[in-house]
């Protein structure tokens, strides 16, 4: 597994030493985070520690104009103010599209509630209707993560148990109970629980057509600094950080969309400049062809002309020349 | 004989004089170049958009578009961008930049777009282009980026911005963002807004025309499609009419009537671009409040 791991690995730097040295072309991680831009650039940063550049979408236009380049390997969607839910929602048709077609996503947070249903019963399959609150433990508060389904990758350098800044996680509750994530797209892995309620925090989809998405429902933060639940604390937590990472590299390297469309992004350019270059040769060519049977209608005419000129001139001129 | 030869050779210097005149005069023809391979000969929107709850106001929304070729063209391409207006966000929280163009790039998806997309092989495109509202010209940069559309589901096309338009207003910019697309909710999915049909996927283009001469490809979209009309959802990719083995002479028209439950807040664009085998040849930008 841990070969197979080296490997995958070792394809996506090949893959992104050949095309760079061709084209200039970066992957990229897209991180959005609404209205919450500083909560996005520390997210940033702790992705930009992976190796894989990270794009701050400080804007909802970003994500609408970069989502579907080749060069996206991941996107991961941090949004937490109602406000950038109508965006999401919107736009929630194109994510499972590029799920679809194998890409790569990581959802925090509201992702996985039903406020975002179009995503959080797709790509993010948890659904969460329902919270719990995190506690104060020491001098955090949040919720214990503890180890359920082993999945190479996003369990590395880990410890089995620990604790992850956050007000609450979301889960799907029925009047029978707590459901389990259930998917029809694909296999799903519940790697963490909540340790009291065995709930799940952090859900592995991979999906039939490539794709792959983890979900965090927990992760809720807030952007008022004085309050324990505040995004800084959960930014500056060793555990998030490493589990962040470990979540957009295991979803990154087994994106089917990124490892075909980055792998092929210079041959796909060349085949539409050539495309492009017919279009206007072509035109060239046509221009050139009816430029040229211009000419030559000109010419014949004017030849008609001549010979008519010549006509006039030894039927009628000449003789009178001659008889005077 | 004598007086004979004399007479030929003045008549030959005259046919000689006509003979090279002519000659010039052919090829002076023949050398003819046309400025512009198409000309535009209607370019109708509405000034002002209205929303269908707007019970003062009735009007219909119609664009019309057309064009006449002014010589053979291979390929002929319409391209339809439909942009809204919004707050523009730069880089690193602050408008840089002297003049206009360095300003628009450091507009965040403009300068990231730039810098992910930059190649030789299928480049960004950067025009510079003016709209008027109530006889005052705005000019500026339009900027769009074909790989967009290269590398996205077309049924996505309502909802992935290929462009962008910045226009100068005195000292301030007017910023616009952009689908390649006909019109804005082309494909329905208006989230948020009950629509009294009730229909959530219910388009904004009511009816669509696209003519070349006499022929006409009618598009609709109503629940049950009219006999020989097409739904709203075969218009062609991306709001990009492309025509083939155009002859010097023939005439394309694109004609839609507009019905939106919701407007957008500020102003909108469309600009509609023709090149004639892969040539840029005309650009219009209609600004609409």
């Amino acid at each position: 597994m841990k070969r197979a791991g080296f490997i995958a690995l070792l394809a996506t730097f090949l893959l992104a030493t050949q095309v760079a040295a061709s084209g200039d072309f970066e992957p990229h991680v897209l991180v959005y985070a609404g209205r919450m831009p500083g909560y996005a650039d520390a997210l940033a940063e702790i992705i930009n520690e992976t190796g894989t550049r990270a794009v701050v979408a400080d804007s909802d236009a970003v994500i609408r104009s970069m989502l579907g380049l080749p060069q996206t390997g991941c996107v991961v969607i941090a949004a937490l103010n109602p406000s950038d839910f109508v965006f999401l929602r919107e736009f929630a048709p194109v994510f499972n599209n590029f799920f679809d077609s194998g890409g790569a996503l990581v959802g925090l947070g509201a992702c996985c509630t039903t406020d975002l249903e179009s995503i959080s019963s797709t790509v993010f399959p948890v659904g969460g209707n329902a919270t719990i609150r995190g506690k104060r433990m020491g001098d955090l508060h949040g919720s214990t993560y503890v180890l359920s389904d082993n999945v190479e990758g996003i369990t590395s350098g880990l410890p089995e148990s620990y604790t992850v800044t956050q007000e609450k996680f979301a889960y799907r509750s029925s009047p029978g109970g707590p459901l389990e994530p259930a998917s029809e797209l694909g296999n799903i892995d519940v790697v963490y629980r909540e340790v009291e309620s065995g709930l799940p925090l952090l859900v592995t989809l991979e999906g039939d057509n490539g794709g792959r998405s983890v979900s965090l429902p927990g992760c809720f933060v807030v952007g008022v600094e004085r309050l324990p639940f505040y995004w800084g604390n959960l930014v500056t937590n060793p555990e998030f950080r490493i589990l962040l990472k470990n979540s957009v590299t295991w979803a990154m390297e087994g994106s089917e969309r990124f490892q075909t469309l980055y792998g092929e992004l210079e041959m796909a350019l060349e085949e539409e400049s050539s495309r492009l270059d017919d279009i206007r040769e072509s035109g060239d060519d046509a221009t050139e062809k009816s430029s040229r049977a211009r000419l030559y209608m000109l010419i014949g005419l004017w030849a008609i002309a001549l010979v008519f000129q010549g006509f006039l001139v030894f039927r009628f001129i000449l003789p009178r020349f001659r008889s005077g | 004989m004598g007086k004979g030869l004399q007479i030929d050779s003045s008549l030959i210097s005259i046919m000689l004089i006509v003979l090279i005149t002519s000659a010039l005069i052919v090829f002076s023809f023949a050398r003819e170049k046309i400025d512009n391979p198409v000309v535009i000969l209607k370019n109708l929107y509405p000034s002002v958009l209205y929303s269908q709850a707007s019970v003062t106001t009735r009007e219909k929304m119609v664009f019309s578009f057309s064009l006449a070729a002014r010589r053979d063209i291979e390929t002929l391409e319409i391209q339809y961008v439909t942009l809204v207006q919004t707050d523009p966000v730069f880089t690193g929280g602050n408008q840089t930049g002297t003049d206009l163009r360095e300003i628009a790039e450091g507009i965040s998806p403009i300068g990231n777009m730039i810098e992910a997309t930059g190649n030789d092989l299928v480049p960004y495109e950067v025009l510079e282009a003016e709209g008027s509202v109530r006889n005052l010209s705005y000019p500026g940069f339009f900027f769009d980026f074909p790989l967009t559309r290269l590398f996205n589901d077309p049924q996505s096309s309502g909802q992935v911005y290929t462009s962008f338009l910045v226009l100068e207003n005195g000292t301030d910019i007017v910023y616009f963002e952009g689908i390649s697309d006909f019109f804005l909710y082309r494909l329905g999915g208006f989230v948020d807004v009950d629509l009294p049909e009730g229909d959530e996927q219910k388009s904004a283009i009511a009816s669509m025309r696209i003519r070349r001469n006499e022929e006409t490809t009618s598009y609709s979209s109503a629940t049950d499609t009219p006999s020989g009309w097409q739904g709203m959802e075969e218009t062609p990719e991306f709001g990009r009419a492309i025509f083939k083995g155009v002859v010097k002479h023939d005439t394309f028209t694109i004609d839609f009537t507009v019905e939106i439950p919701r407007r957008p807040q500020d102003w909108s664009a469309q600009v509609i671009r023709v090149y004639a085998d892969g040539i840029l040849v005309g650009m219009e930008v209609n600004l609409v409040e």
